[in-house]
């Protein structure tokens, strides 16, 4: 900790820095919560490039003393602001959305590859059969249609006959199939999603009692699907031939 | 409806607090008493050393020194750590030229030490 004694009183550069680390983290928790919920896998290359200036800009905001951090933080929020006008305009202008993202490029169409549309795009060959392998097509010839997105994913339609049978295929009747209800988690009980279920705390101790389970505060973990299965999984898990995946007898 | 009211009233809240800190120099570089009067001690320094009152340019420069030191603990968050550091220099630069009795030296360190002041909290 360098802190400099200057006549008796305090001049710390350590905290300068903390303070501006507290500045810098919020500021950045905020923008990017404004900025959206966008994953990492949908981002298009300007908004990883966007996302990668705002943060060195926060990283300045920080550790680089030697100006103050006002000019940092304008420069943060300029950008942010400049990254959600951005994302207006292309919400409410098709044309702009068009002209800024792109558009989806199909490479492959009926089975024929677009070499034009792929010259277009600097896409070469080894870049469409790696994409279509990490797709699980390692034959090029299954595949009717290769759509390249605007976020560089490759989305594929096989041709019918290489296309995986479903069980509407087969006339097989099936059920709904829905999403999980969470109801415990760490020990704590979710009366909200009781309710949401239809169900009460009665009824889940005495689902918990037939897995011989005493108290809730036993389980990590308890959802209910939609056909009615609860899965439980508690804190103490019985294993009796525990599966090691290390390949190195520690310790870490 | 208040929790929906906090949810934005935080964050704006903290922005703001943010902004008021890191523009805060301009504000509490001014002085709270008579021993923090940074631009006062500069000027009575200034006069001692042109009448070539060396004893009382060098008390007076040392209470320079002290009033500049009180400030750094306000304006340090706000200010560039470069001119906290280099108007420390200029004015330990300026009690030099003075035990010295060297009053063109001692006017140019202090005239510097007025225009790092001036860009404590600016906007230039």
């Amino acid at each position: 900790m360098q802190i400099m004694w200057i006549g008796g009183w305090m001049l710390s550069e350590t905290l300068v820095v903390m303070v501006r680390a507290v500045i810098g983290f919020f500021t950045l928790l905020i923008y990017t919560r404004m900025l959206g919920k966008q994953q990492l896998s949908q981002l298009t290359y300007f908004d990883y490039i966007l996302g990668i200036t705002i943060g060195s800009m926060a990283a300045a905001l920080t550790t680089d003393l030697s100006s103050t951090a006002w000019p940092h933080w304008v420069g943060l929020t300029a950008w942010t602001a400049a990254g959600l006008t951005m994302q207006w305009v292309t919400l409410k202008w098709r044309f702009a959305s068009k002209y800024i993202d792109g558009e989806p490029t199909v490479v492959i169409m009926n089975g024929k590859i677009m070499e034009g549309a792929m010259r277009k795009l600097r896409y070469r060959a080894s870049d469409l059969m790696e994409q279509l392998r990490v797709k699980d097509v390692f034959d090029i010839g299954e595949v009717e249609f290769a759509i390249l997105e605007t976020n560089g994913t490759l989305s594929v339609l096989k041709k019918t006959q290489f296309q995986p049978v479903t069980r509407s295929d087969m006339n097989i009747s099936t059920q709904y199939q829905g999403i999980g209800t969470e109801l415990i988690y760490s020990g704590v009980i979710f009366d909200q999603n009781l309710k949401q279920v239809y169900r009460d705390r009665s009824w889940l101790d005495t689902e918990l009692r037939k897995k011989g389970i005493q108290d809730s505060r036993d389980v990590f973990l308890a959802v209910l699907d939609t056909s009615g299965n609860l899965y439980v999984d508690t804190y103490r898990d019985r294993v009796e031939s525990p599966v090691d995946t290390g390949d190195f007898p520690g310790p870490y | 409806m208040l929790k929906r009211i906090l949810l934005v009233a935080l964050p704006v809240g903290l922005i703001a607090l943010f902004i008021a800190v890191m523009l805060s120099a301009a504000v509490l570089k001014h002085p709270l008493g008579s021993d923090d009067d940074v631009p006062a001690s500069l000027s009575r320094v200034e006069t001692h050393v042109m009448a070539e009152q060396w004893q009382e340019a060098l008390e007076g420069a040392g209470k320079l020194a002290d009033a500049f030191n009180r400030v750094t603990v306000r304006v340090q968050f706000s200010a560039q750590l470069h001119d906290i550091l280099d108007l420390r220099a200029a004015i330990a630069r300026a009690e030099g030229f003075i035990k010295a009795q060297d009053r063109a030296g001692a006017m140019a360190e202090l005239a510097e030490a007025t225009t790092l002041w001036d860009r404590i909290g600016s906007r230039h």
